[in-house]
């Protein structure tokens, strides 16, 4: 196998470039998120030396962050393998140089999320009681079996249509040849191949849509199916669903326009890629509107005292800053922004959506902590501030996804390579096709 | 590089594909008797065991349709490669 790298790929080089050249920014930046990794690291085993003392949970906030930041990671995990199944089922044109990033984002943030309920048990040890002795009645368990199932879909889903690209890397030699070839599955590019590749491709963005769906669906019965004020509402299944598709979105297109800048994407994510994007973003933001107010009306019209106690304490106590913040993150700046076409620029969709990650974070938090705050039982109200510890967790999971959204594009294209040549050769006729097909008189 | 090394390097790595097709199935069959002995826990326990049956009913079909679909690809593109190198090692 030849360890000489062929140069030039013609009008799509830009793709392989950050495979081939590494620049100072590279190292500098994998530096840094390194040493918050082992940072973090040391105040995990911090917490498995101490115990869960060393963090801000108490009685009756038996969760925090991590709870907090388990529900965001695993909402900002819809971003991917949803939108691009939904995108690939639409046969929507625009999606092709976007498929790949979203699917890499569920990959990482899934791994992420997933840990969290790990973090928060305090002796990881425990999690071989799962295996002795699960309740699968239990929404806990629903939870790990449907995660598992999502990562596994969804690492399956990002790693099938990455087969073509893989073997171009392949065909391309270098040192990683080897790598390349186990990964390409001995994908020659012949008719047959492509008819097998397009049929389970085709099979799994039918099979992922309901997996994302229920896996979100799963985490809100954690909540819901207690009888908790603040958390037992038959709505919260497709509140939590339309909440991380609402983060998964705004997480696509920060992560769209970092890295089209640091790698000159621009001819590839053009802006009405992010045009069309942030439409759906301000749809999200209506929607996420709706919900979050016919959540509240119902709880008031109802004025049942404990639930209301929830809700005064969110509106007008301890909490009101994080609601009032959530409610400007989520609706009032996204809607100005994206609203009005004047302000609809990429930098107008970055502060936007950067400002929809923090709202739906929030939104995390005021759902977990408040509820626990505020006993049903005639015990005093609890309070909760994170410790460093918890701190430094969460700084960390957020340097893992840099970390490995960066790595990832030092060993494949962050676009896929293939779809774009597709699209080049087939789309132009497919589209003709399709509006032949249902529009008269053409 | 000589023929037979190009042919070890792919039997090796062949050998890999096959090994990390296995680890697959035994991830996925490892889930499922997971699930299963949860369930005869449940019946033995009389802790309403129907929702257990319930839950592996769709989680079981879901692990293994995965499984099934990285198997039919890899088999798929092999076949197909494989009928290419013969085709190549006769002209």
């Amino acid at each position: 196998m030849s360890k000489e790298i062929k140069q030039n790929f013609g009008p799509d080089e830009v793709l392989y470039r950050p495979i081939y050249e590494t620049g100072k920014g590279f190292y500098i930046t994998v530096s840094i998120l390194i040493a918050i990794y082992f940072w973090s690291l040391y105040m995990y085993f911090t917490q498995v030396r101490s115990g869960l003392g060393v963090t801000g949970m108490n009685q009756p906030v038996t969760w925090g962050f991590y709870i907090v930041n388990f529900v965001f990671f695993i909402g900002i995990s819809h971003a991917g393998t949803l939108i691009s199944a939904i995108l690939r089922l639409s046969k929507a044109e625009w999606r092709r140089p976007i498929t790949r990033m979203a699917e890499v984002i569920t990959a990482i943030v899934l791994a992420i999320g997933g840990l969290h309920p790990i973090l928060d048990l305090g002796r990881p040890d425990r999690m071989l009681n799962l295996v002795s002795a699960g309740r699968l009645q239990s929404p806990l368990l629903w939870d790990v079996t449907s995660i598992t199932a999502y990562f596994t879909a969804s690492t399956v889903y990002l790693y099938l249509p990455m087969i073509p690209d893989i073997a171009k890397l392949r065909d391309r030699g270098g040192k990683l040849t080897w790598f390349y070839t186990f990964l390409a599955w001995g994908w020659q590019g012949t008719e047959k191949q492509k008819k097998i590749l397009n049929k389970v491709i085709n099979i799994l963005m039918i099979m992922v849509i309901p997996i994302a769906i229920s896996v979100h669906t799963v985490i809100s019965y954690i909540f819901s199916m207690t009888l908790q004020p603040g958390w037992h509402s038959t709505i919260f299944g497709p509140y939590f669903v339309a909440g991380a598709i609402f983060s998964g979105i705004a997480a696509l297109l920060i992560v769209m326009i970092a890295f089209r800048r640091a790698y000159h994407f621009e001819n590839y994510l053009k802006e009405i890629h992010f045009k069309y994007l942030s439409t759906l973003l301000l749809i999200m933001s209506l929607l996420w509107f709706y919900f979050t107010f016919s959540e509240y009306l119902t709880g008031i019209f109802g004025s049942e005292p404990h639930e209301m106690h929830i809700i005064l304490y969110k509106f007008t106590g301890p909490f009101a800053i994080f609601f009032w913040g959530m409610v400007v993150c989520n609706f009032i700046i996204p809607v100005i922004l994206l609203g009005i076409s004047r302000f609809r620029t990429i930098k107008g969709i970055l502060v936007a959506s950067i400002s929809v990650v923090v709202g739906m974070w929030l939104e995390r938090l005021i759902i977990v902590v408040p509820t626990l705050a505020n006993p049903t039982m005639p015990l005093p109200a609890g309070i909760y501030f994170p410790s460093l510890v918890e701190w430094a967790l969460f700084i960390g999971g957020i340097a893992v996804f840099i970390l490995g959204f960066v790595l990832f594009s030092k060993f494949f294209p962050l676009i896929s390579i293939w779809e774009i040549e597709e699209g080049r050769k087939e789309g132009i006729k497919e589209v003709e096709e399709r509006i032949h097909s249902y529009l008269p008189n053409t | 590089m000589s023929k037979m090394i190009i042919i070890t390097q792919r039997k090796i790595i062949f050998a890999a594909q096959l090994i990390s097709l296995s680890l697959i199935w035994i991830f996925v069959i490892a889930i499922a008797f997971w699930i299963l002995n949860l369930i005869s826990l449940s019946i033995e326990l009389d802790d309403a065991p129907g929702a257990s049956i319930g839950i592996s009913l769709i989680a079981i079909p879901v692990f293994i349709t995965l499984a099934s679909l990285l198997t039919y690809t890899f088999i798929g593109l092999k076949k197909d490669e494989f009928r290419l190198l013969k085709n190549s090692s006769e002209e």
